[in-house]
This record gives structure tokens, C-alpha cells and sequence, in this order.
């Protein structure tokens, strides 16, 4: 497996604007990530957490707080002494900007480092390719991030919905209408590294960060689409398979007709309300691809995200949920199947999502401290 | 080909004494267990005493899987330092783990001292429990077989279990010539819900397996650390350290024993899912030629294979029956691989859509040569239903002891192997 997203300029790792080396510290990264996610915390409280020493803890947050990336916050007055000193994630301590890349559209997204989008963008088909395209890409860049300190972001994440070629071009046919050269990004936000993954792995990226999947051990996640694709987020990241190039639809042969129907639908203004027969229809092929994943993987939760119309999924996960108990009681495990947080967004933000994760996760890689910087 | 070799405290009670020393202390284990422990006077076992050091483990694996290396190529490999090299290969020679050896002279200067296992360093025992058969089997350090005792036993109760291992673990070690003072673990394979799964000719007292714990079964006999695992799951480890594991870093194992189980291994790693119930194929759902759903280990199983011939007038009492088949009996089997292959398939895509996997790996008690044949069979299914992509499908490399040999490999993988269970959740 690849988890390491492709970097098309590898910086040595250093936060921007930052005197922070976090890219290479496991540690710091542990008790970043503890603090997002349980976060308003105590130092005693992150010690009990992280197993790590006390001297090791008081380090690690003093540069978090001296990097601005965690700021103390709110104080709980007990009856007797000082109030404990929390610390928070400073949402504005980093920024992410995040690519979809689409047939017919480029959506972009800035996020802070909380996951809260903090502005949005969309380019639709480009006139022509080459330069028109990068300029168009520039004047969205610079307003998407004129509000929020542009030391401050750590990298450009692109979520490629087809695959992606050698070359870093967008590899569906389609590709001919954007046109975006993403070597050619680099030169729009010089210093800031790119990380470019399929959408699959953008969105699981986002939904471990950010979403349901931060306090799962793993997870099963189907992303919906005209051809849903999904995949196992275990250990530390989201198992590409042993071919990641070719690509596996979760429904083999045609497209189904609910899939279809539900990605018009998230099109039309106003939306559409999901009526009974089309959740009948997504359910019945589901059921027996949950039972499946229940038998092989036992994960201990699956994921509904895509560009499916808001409310869809919840009702879809409901339906499932309830049928799946029903129709194959005897299977020894049965994970609750809820909707994504970034539901919608997953793919955006997920893309957004790149960046922080292979600078600020916990990931397996950043133990191996002799490649780091290699590249 | 092999120099001269240093001394090294092969015998492991010349290793000197000191406060951290990897992997053992050089004294014996105290026989603190049960109270029949002492009147049984269970043998001495070898205390490892590693404190999760991964470095030494890192170290000890490289050694283990390159064969012979010097210490400057670890240095390289690991990315760990030279003295935390020398050291930590100090610690693995005193403790007898691996020996010593001049590399062959070439060219100019010293010839390097290369780094290499000594199978001989530590064993390991490995019990499978099951519904028809209790497997014991003793390994060396390198993986391979010492000793091994099989007897087909139908339900045999924890107290037959306990009888089976006291008299074949002396029988065994005498046999092997192995000092049982150089024996870590013990680790014991059988599958989930054994005493409570209904299962045809089940007596009412197997239920006995569900209040006993297997760890505490046989005190009396071995006093050392002992480990329980579901027997696909032991399988599927084991592969994963001394079969195709080492070259198909993500593989899924189909153990086909009387019913059916599996295991996944990601990046070398176990998957075991959230509440350990991962692998369970053998519930998933297929369709009979009638149309009727039925669960795979219904219909591929030793269990649903023994059926198939008994209604061909074929009775087989267990799986080496199967290697003495007369014409009838081998059509019979040919036929019903034939089947299973189809049931096989219609799994295996999914599990390559879901999972995608590098190698789908069989195993478990089917004759090698029916395993090998099965696997032929599902590859050519697959050809023919999707021509253009051909998943990996083979027989596992450990495949009829499977559950024996991967529960001796636990103590092993607990007490020696690195493991990268990451903490990055909360």
C-alpha cells in the first residue's frame, strides 16, 4: 500500500512560516491529533491518553502552543486552587486549500484546522486548456485565501475523481475541457506542497481527520457516485489494494439506476425529498454487500459519503441498518451503518483534508525518520 | 560456504547474566502455576523477558528474514545507528537467538562477521483444536516442523485434550531432541464457538469447550506463557511469517477445515476487525444450483465434502482417507472441487472488489495435492468470468497443519517479532 500521497514538489518538511518540525515527530503528531479530537484537554489528561512521559508531554505542547498550532483556552474553576489550563486546537494555527477535480467542474475549498471550510470556489469548463486554465486557477487561489495568513498553509490537496496518470494529468477522457496541468500548480502557490489522491482516499482522509471516522479503529467507506466505489480505512490509513491502478465499482456491470437517479437529483434546485421506492431500490443492492463486508472485515463501523442530496444517505443508512439485522441475523457482526460527517463535502474537503494528514496525522511513515526527507 | 563461527553461548545457559538482557534471563522460570502444577512438576520452560523493546525486534527480523547480514548492512536497513546495532546483537548472541559467522574472505581486509539465526535458539509448541482432529506441533526458530503428533479424535472433550497433550509433549520433545528448558510458548488454535456453534453430531457435553479456558488447560504439563487464538486467524499469522507473507505483503487465507474460516493480513499486519470477527467466509452467502441461499461452509467444507461422498457411497473417517481414494471416490472428490470451485469464486470476486488483495490464500486440512487442485479450478473461473484481470489464488504455503504451526508461531510473534500496532486513535 501507498499511503503517502504523490507530492509533486517534496519541500524539506518544515511547517511554512513555522519553526515547527512536526512532519517528523510521530509524538507531536499523537498528541496533535489527541487534542483535536478530545480537545478541550488538560496536559494530565493527554499523559493518561497518549501513554507518553510527563517531561515528553510539557515538551511537545510548549512548541505546539509556541507554533500557535494549539492555544490554551477555557478554564473549569473547581472548588479549591488554579483552574486547570485546557488546550484547544487553534483553528486558524494552519489552513489547507482542497482540489476536486471533476469532468466538467474544479471545485476548491480553503479549510481551517478545525475542517471548517472557510471559503469556496468553482471553476466551470474552462474556455481552453494551458494558460487560460491557470490563470483561471490563480484569481480563485488568491481570493479563496485572501482572508485567512498564507504562511500558514501547509499544502494543496487535489482529489482526483478518475485516476491519475503518470504524468500528474488528469487521466479521464474528459480531462480535455479543465485541462489543468497540476505541475503547473506549484507555480501558483510557490512553497506550498501538493498532494494528489484519488477521491476515495481524500475522502476517507477527511473523514479520520475530521468526521465519524476520527474515534473509529477502522472502518468500511463507500463512497456514492454514479459508480460507487469503497474501501477499508484499518491501521492507519485508508488499504488501496494490491492494484490500486485499475479501479474496483463496488457494483460491477452497469451503473445502477438509484446511483443515477440520486446524483441527478443532487443537481436540482430545489432538492428533491427521497421517496420510498428509490430507498428500496439502493437498499436491496446494498444488503447483501454490507452482509458480505460484515463477514470479511467485522469493522467497527461503514460509511455513506458522496454527492448524493443531503438527507439521502441518513435515511439510506437508516434503512439499511434496520433490514441488515433483519435479513441476515445469523452473521457474527453487525457494524452500524451511519452517513459520513462531510457527507456532501467529502471529496472537497477530503482533498483539503491530504495536506494535514500526511503533515499532522499520526501516520506509520512519520516513524520511519531516515526517509523523511528523502525525494 | 559457512566460515569460521565464534562462540556464541549456543546452548543458552552460558549466557551471561545482567539486568536487561534480551531476550531471557538465564534463570530458569519459577514453576509458579496451579497447585496441581507442582505435584506434576511441569518442565522448565525459557523465560523471554523483552520489555516491547522494538529496536531488538526490528533488528531480530531483519537477521531472521535476510538469512546472513553484517552489522554495517542492518545499519542500513534498520536506519538505526552502528552501536545500537552492536548492541542490540550482542543481547541476541548472548542470548543464543543467532550465531556468528566469518563471511568468506574476498579481496582485501578483514573479512565482515555476519549476523545469521540459529534455528536451535528457542521452540515453540502449537496446539489446534478442532471438532474431528487434535493437531501438537513443535517448531524451531527458522519455522520449521520438529515434531509432530496428529490424532483424529471426534469432540474431543478438554479433558481428552488435556490427556492428548501431556502424553505426546513428552513423547515429542524426547523424539526432536529438544531440551524443553529452550521452549517459550505454548500456543493453542480452535475456532470460535466451539462448545456452542451447532454442529451435527455435536454430543451435548462438547458444550464443556465454552466454560473452560483453554490457556489453563495444560498447566500441568507446560508452566510456560501459553496463547489462545482462532485456529484461520493462527493460520493466517503464521503465513504471514514464514509463508507467501513474506512476499504478498496483503493476503486474505481460506482455511477449510470442518467448517470454513479465514484471515486478513494488510501490510503484514493482522486485520482483525472490530470485536476479533474478521474472516468469517465461511458465513457468507452463496447460491445452490436449486436456487436456495445457503452459507459457504454449508457447502465448501471438510464437513460438506464428507457428506458429498457419503451420498456417493464413499466414508471417509478423516481428511488422509482422502489420499487413498479408489477410482470412484477420486471422481467423486474431482467432482465436488469442480462445485466448491464455483461457490469459491462467486466469494473470491468479492473479496477482490472489497478488499483487493494481493494473493487469496487456501489452506486447512484438504490433502495438498486437492488444495493445489481447487485453487487451479477457481483461477480458471475467474479467467473465464473476468479474462482481463486474474487475482493471485493459490495454496498457502502453510496449509495442512495450518492452525498447529501458526499457534506455535504466536509465542513468537508476542515474545520476538516487531508488530506496529499504531495508538493513533482515540
Amino acid at each position: 500500500m501507498d499511503s503517502q500521497p504523490q507530492t509533486v514538489r517534496r519541500r524539506k518538511a518544515s511547517l511554512s512560516g513555522t519553526n515547527l518540525e512536526l512532519t517528523g515527530d510521530y509524538n507531536q503528531r499523537l498528541v496533535y491529533q489527541a487534542v483535536r479530537v478530545r480537545g478541550p484537554i488538560t496536559r494530565n489528561a493527554l499523559i493518561e491518553l497518549t501513554g507518553l512521559a510527563k517531561p515528553t508531554i510539557a515538551g511537545i505542547v510548549r512548541r505546539l502552543l509556541g507554533s500557535e498550532l494549539v492555544i490554551e483556552t477555557s478554564r473549569i474553576f473547581g472548588a479549591r486552587g488554579q483552574p486547570a489550563v485546557h488546550l484547544e486546537v487553534n483553528p486558524e494555527g494552519c489552513y489547507s486549500v482542497g482540489l476536486q477535480v471533476d469532468d466538467d467542474r474544479l471545485d476548491l475549498v480553503s479549510i481551517d484546522a478545525l475542517g471548517h471550510p472557510v471559503s469556496r470556489g468553482v471553476i466551470t469548463r474552462p474556455a481552453s486548456s494551458g494558460e487560460r486554465a491557470k490563470t483561471h486557477f490563480r484569481t480563485q487561489y488568491l481570493k479563496l485565501t485572501e482572508d485567512i495568513r498564507r504562511d500558514r498553509i501547509i499544502g494543496l490537496g487535489v482529489a482526483m475523481v478518475g485516476s491519475v496518470s503518470r504524468d500528474g494529468r488528469h487521466a479521464d477522457p474528459g480531462d480535455g475541457d479543465i485541462g489543468i496541468d497540476l505541475l503547473a500548480l506549484s507555480d501558483v502557490s510557490p512553497g506550498v506542497p501538493i498532494y494528489i489522491d484519488s477521491a476515495l482516499a481524500a475522502a476517507t482522509a477527511g473523514e479520520s481527520l475530521f468526521g465519524v471516522g476520527a474515534s473509529l479503529q477502522s472502518y468500511y467507506y463507500i463512497l456514492m457516485g454514479p459508480r460507487p466505489v469503497g474501501g477499508l480505512v484499518a491501521h492507519e490509513g485508508l488499504f488501496k489494494g494490491a492494484h490500486p491502478e485499475t479501479k474496483r465499482y463496488l457494483f460491477p456491470g452497469a451503473e445502477p439506476a438509484w446511483c443515477r437517479q440520486a446524483v441527478a437529483a443532487d443537481r436540482m434546485a430545489p432538492l428533491p425529498a427521497c421517496e420510498e421506492a428509490w430507498l428500496a431500490a439502493a437498499a436491496a443492492d446494498l444488503i447483501p454487500l454490507l452482509t458480505s463486508i460484515n463477514c470479511m472485515l467485522n469493522p467497527g463501523g461503514v460509511l455513506l459519503g458522496g454527492r448524493f442530496p443531503d438527507g439521502w444517505l441518513t435515511r439510506l443508512a437508516e434503512r439499511c441498518n434496520t433490514l441488515l439485522l433483519a435479513s441476515a441475523p445469523e452473521i457474527p457482526s453487525h457494524a452500524g451503518i451511519q452517513p459520513a460527517r462531510l457527507a456532501r463535502d467529502a471529496t472537497l474537503i477530503g482533498a483539503a483534508s491530504l495536506p494535514m494528514r500526511a503533515r499532522l496525522f499520526p501516520i506509520g511513515e512519520a516513524l520511519l525518520k531516515a526517509h523523511d526527507h528523502v525525494g | 560456504m559457512s566460515g569460521e563461527r565464534r562462540s556464541s553461548s549456543n546452548g543458552g545457559a552460558s549466557a551471561r547474566t545482567s539486568r536487561h538482557l534480551f531476550p531471557f534471563r538465564s534463570d530458569r522460570a519459577p514453576a509458579s502455576t496451579g497447585v496441581d502444577a507442582a505435584a506434576a512438576s511441569p518442565a522448565p520452560y525459557l523465560t523471554l523477558d523483552i520489555d516491547a523493546n522494538h529496536n531488538q525486534r526490528v533488528v531480530f527480523q531483519e537477521i531472521r528474514t535476510h538469512k546472513r547480514v553484517t552489522r554495517s548492512e542492518l545499519a542500513t536497513i534498520t536506519g538505526l545507528t552502528i552501536p545500537t546495532i552492536v548492541n542490540v546483537s550482542r543481547h541476541l548472541l548472548q542470548a543464543g537467538l543467532i550465531v556468528e559467522a566469518k563471511r568468506p574472505a574476498r579481496g582485501r581486509g578483514q573479512p565482515a562477521w555476519e549476523l545469521e539465526l540459529n534455528p536451535d535458539g528457542a521452540f515453540s509448541a502449537g496446539l489446534n483444536i478442532d471438532r474431528d482432529h487434535l493437531t501438537l506441533v513443535v517448531l524451531d526458530l527458522s519455522g520449521q516442523i520438529r515434531g509432530r503428533v496428529s490424532a483424529e479424535i471426534g469432540f474431543a472433550s478438554p479433558d481428552d485434550a488435556r490427556r492428548f497433550f501431556a502424553q505426546s509433549w513428552r513423547e515429542l520433545v524426547t523424539k526432536a531432541h529438544i531440551s524443553p528448558d529452550r521452549v517459550v510458548g505454548l500456543g493453542i488454535a480452535l475456532p470460535d464457538e466451539l462448545g456452542t456453534l451447532a454442529f451435527p453430531g455435536k454430543p451435548l457435553t462438547y458444550d464443556a469447550w465454552a466454560r473452560t479456558d483453554a490457556a489453563d488447560l495444560f498447566r500441568d504439563t507446560f508452566a510456560g506463557p501459553t496463547f489462545v487464538e482462532n485456529d484461520a486467524v493462527a493460520a493466517a499469522i503464521g503465513e504471514a511469517q514464514f509463508g507467501h507473507g513474506l512476499e504478498a505483503p496483503s493476503f486474505v487465507y481460506v482455511l477449510i477445515s470442518v467448517l470454513l474460516g479465514g484471515g486478513i493480513v494488510i501490510d503484514r499486519t493482522y486485520f482483525r476487525g472490530e470485536n476479533g470477527r474478521s474472516g468469517e467466509f465461511g458465513f457468507m452467502r452463496v447460491k445452490t444450483p436449486t436456487g436456495a441461499m445457503c452459507t459457504l461452509q454449508d457447502v465448501v467444507s471438510l464437513g460438506a465434502l464428507s457428506e458429498w461422498l457419503k451420498i456417493r457411497g464413499v466414508a471417509i473417517t478423516g481428511p488422509e482417507d482422502l489420499k487413498r481414494l479408489d477410482a470412484a471416490g477420486t471422481a467423486a472428490v474431482e467432482q465436488w472441487l469442480e462445485e466448491a470451485s464455483g461457490y469459491l469464486t462467486s466469494i473470491f470476486s468479492q473479496i477482490q472488489r472489497f478488499i483487493d488483495p494481493d494473493s487469496i490464500l487456501l489452506g486447512g486440512r484438504l490433502p495438498e495435492h486437492l488444495l493445489d487442485r481447487l485453487a487451479v479450478l477457481c483461477q480458471q473461473r475467474q479467467a473465464d468470468a473476468q479474462p482481463c484481470e486474474r487475482g493471485d489464488i493459490r495454496r498457502a504455503k502453510l496449509s495442512s497443519d495450518a492452525p498447529a504451526i501458526g499457534a506455535a508461531i504466536l509465542p513468537f510473534q508476542t515474545l520476538l517479532f516487531p508488530s506496529l500496532e499504531m495508538l493513533g486513535r482515540f
